[in-house]
C-alpha cells in the first residue's frame, strides 16, 4: 500500500477548494480584530495599574479594579487560545 | 523474519528515524518563533525560555491528536507517494533546516518539507506528478499573507501600545509587559506544539500503515505520539540560538510593549488561520511580526536582514526541491534498500560538518543577547544605515 494511499483511508476525502477565500478573509480580519483589542485592553490596564500605583482613595480602587478586569480579559484570551487549538480547522 | 521483511522494515526505520530528526531540527529551528522576543526583552531568561518552550511543545503534542494524515496533500499525486519518496523528502527539509539555522535564518520547516517531497516526487515520476496550483496556494500565498497580515497587525498594535501607555513610568509598564509577554510566548509555543509535533506524527503514522504494522484505522501509537512529542521539546530545549538572536536582536531593537505586541499578533495570527483551516507559517508570521513592532515603534528596522530572510524564503522551496531530487536520484541510483541506507548516512555526514561548521562561532544562551550587529556579515549591506 503507498503511504498516501494508506492516508486516504485513515481521512476524510471530501474536495476542498484551492482557496477557501472565506476562511482566508475571516483569519485576517480576526487576526486583525482580536489581535488589537488584546494588546488595547492590556495596555490599558497596565495604565490603570500605573496610576492606580499614585492615586487615593475611590479612585485607586476604580483604577486598580480596571487593571485587574484588563488581568482578566488577557487571561481569558489566553483560554480562548487554547479552545483554538483544541478545535483547530 | 524472511529477507524482504528485514529490509523492508529497515526502510520503515530510517524512515522513523529520519522523520524523528526532522522534528528535533523543526524544535530548535522554530524555538526562536515563540521566545526570541522575549528573550530579547528580558521577559524571560534565554534557558528558561527555551525550556518553558520545551515543556510547552511537548504538551501540544498530547493535546490535540488531530494528526495531519496526508503529507504534502493537494501537491503530489498521492497514489504515488512511497517510503523512499518521504525519506528523501525528509532529506531535503532536514539539510535546509540545518543550513538555515547555521545562516541564523528562520525559515519555514513545512515549506521545506513539501520542496522535498516535490523534489524527491519529481525524480521520481517527472513533473506529471505533481500539481503546482497546490504549491500556489500551500507555499506562496500563505507565505505572502503571513508577512501582510502579522506584519499589519503588530504595526498597529505596537502603536496603540505605546500610545495608550505615554507617561507611564518605565518601571511599571516594563514589569506589566513582561508579564504579558509570558503568556504570549507560551501560547506560541503551545500552538507549534499541536501543529508541527504532529506532521511528523503523520508522517511515521502513515509509514506503518503502508507498512501493514498497523491498521489504517487504528489510532496513532502512543509510542508515536511520545516519540514526536519528546524530539520536538529536545530540538526546543536545545534552542536555535542562532536564530533566536537574528529575531530578537536583528530585524529590529525589541522592548518589552513591542515584544508583547508582535507575539499577541503571531499568536491570534496563527491561531485564529489554523482554527479556519487556512493555516500560515509559524516563522512567517513571528517574523512579520517582529518586522511590524518596529515599524509600530518608529524605531529603525534592518531591512538588510529582513531581506536576506526573503530570499531564504524564496529559496527554500527550491532548494528543498533539489536536495529531495538529488536524495532520491542517488538512492535510485544506488538501488532501493542500500541507496536509502548510503544516502541516510550522507544526511548524517552533511549535518555534521554543518554543526562542526557552527562551533567555529558558536551563539549560546550566554551571548545571544549581546550587543550584535548582523548587518556586519552582510556582503552588500547598507552601511549601518539601520542603526
Amino acid at each position: 500500500m503507498s503511504i498516501i494511499a494508506a492516508a486516504a483511508a485513515t481521512t476524510s476525502t471530501a474536495p476542498k477548494p484551492l482557496i477557501d477565500w472565506t476562511a482566508l478573509g475571516q483569519s485576517v480580519v480576526f487576526s486583525l480584530v482580536i489581535g488589537i483589542a488584546i494588546v488595547v485592553v492590556l495596555a490599558f490596564s497596565i495604565r490603570l495599574h500605573a496610576a492606580g500605583q499614585k492615586g487615593d482613595g475611590s479612585t485607586k480602587v476604580l483604577e486598580n479594579l480596571g487593571a485587574w478586569l484588563g488581568v482578566i480579559v488577557v487571561v481569558a484570551a489566553v483560554a480562548v487560545g487554547i479552545w483554538l487549538i483544541l478545535h483547530k480547522g | 523474519m524472511g529477507y524482504n521483511t528485514r529490509v523492508h522494515n529497515l526502510i520503515l526505520y530510517l524512515v522513523i528515524g529520519t522523520a524523528l530528526a526532522f522534528d528535533f531540527t523543526n524544535g530548535f529551528h522554530d524555538t526562536a518563533n515563540a521566545m526570541a522576543t522575549s528573550i530579547a526583552t528580558g521577559a524571560f531568561k534565554p534557558k528558561t525560555a527555551v525550556s518553558v518552550a520545551a515543556v510547552l511543545n511537548l504538551v501540544g503534542a498530547f493535546l490535540s491528536l488531530s494528526v495531519a494524515a496526508t503529507i504534502a496533500s493537494g501537491i503530489v499525486t498521492q497514489d504515488l507517494v512511497t517510503l523512499p519518496v518521504i525519506f528523501a523528502g525528509l532529506a531535503g527539509a532536514i539539510i535546509w533546516n540545518v543550513s538555515t539555522w547555521y545562516a541564523g535564518i528562520p525559515s519555514s520547516s513545512s515549506h521545506a518539507l513539501i520542496g522535498g517531497v516535490v523534489g524527491a516526487m519529481l525524480a521520481y515520476k517527472g513533473s506529471a506528478a505533481v500539481q503546482w496550483n497546490g504549491v500556489f496556494s500551500k507555499v506562496l500565498l500563505p507565505a505572502i499573507l503571513a508577512i501582510a497580515v502579522a506584519g499589519a497587525l503588530a504595526t498597529a498594535a505596537t502603536w496603540l501600545a505605546f500610545r495608550i501607555t505615554r507617561g507611564v513610568d518605565d518601571a511599571p509598564k516594563t514589569a506589566g509587559f513582561r508579564l504579558a509577554q509570558k503568556g504570549s510566548a507560551s501560547m506560541i509555543a503551545l500552538a507549534h506544539g499541536t501543529n508541527d509535533a504532529q506532521k511528523t506524527m503523520g508522517i511515521i503514522t502513515l509509514a506503518l500503515v503502508a507498512n501493514n504494522t498497523i491498521g489504517a484505522t487504528d489510532a496513532t501509537p502512543t509510542w508515536v505520539i511520545a516519540s514526536c512529542g519528546t524530539a520536538i521539546a529536545l530540538g526546543t530545549f536545545l534552542g536555535g540560538w542562532r536564530i533566536i538572536r537574528t529575531l530578537g536582536k536583528g530585524i529590529t531593537d525589541l522592548e518589552s510593549p513591542q515584544g508583547f505586541a508582535a507575539e499577541t499578533s503571531s499568536a491570534t495570527t496563527i491561531l485564529t488561520s489554523s482554527y479556519l483551516g487556512f493555516p500560515l507559517s509559524t516563522t512567517q508570521v513571528c517574523t512579520g511580526s517582529v518586522v511590524g513592532s518596529g515599524v509600530g515603534a518608529g524605531v529603525p528596522v534592518r531591512w538588510a536582514v529582513f531581506g536576506r530572510m526573503i530570499v531564504a524564503w524564496i529559496l527554500t522551496f527550491p532548494a528543498a526541491l533539489g536536495v529531495g531530487a538529488l536524495t532520491y536520484a542517488i538512492q535510485d541510483a544506488i538501488g532501493g534498500n542500500v541507496g536509502v541506507a548510503v544516502t541516510a548516512g550522507l544526511l548524517a555526514l552533511v549535518c555534521l560538518m554543518i554543526y562542526v561548521l557552527s562551533r567555529r562561532a558558536p551563539v549560546t544562551p550566554a551571548n545571544v543577547n549581546d550587543d550584535w550587529d548582523p548587518t556586519d556579515e552582510l556582503p552588500a549591506a547598507e552601511p549601518a544605515a539601520a542603526n
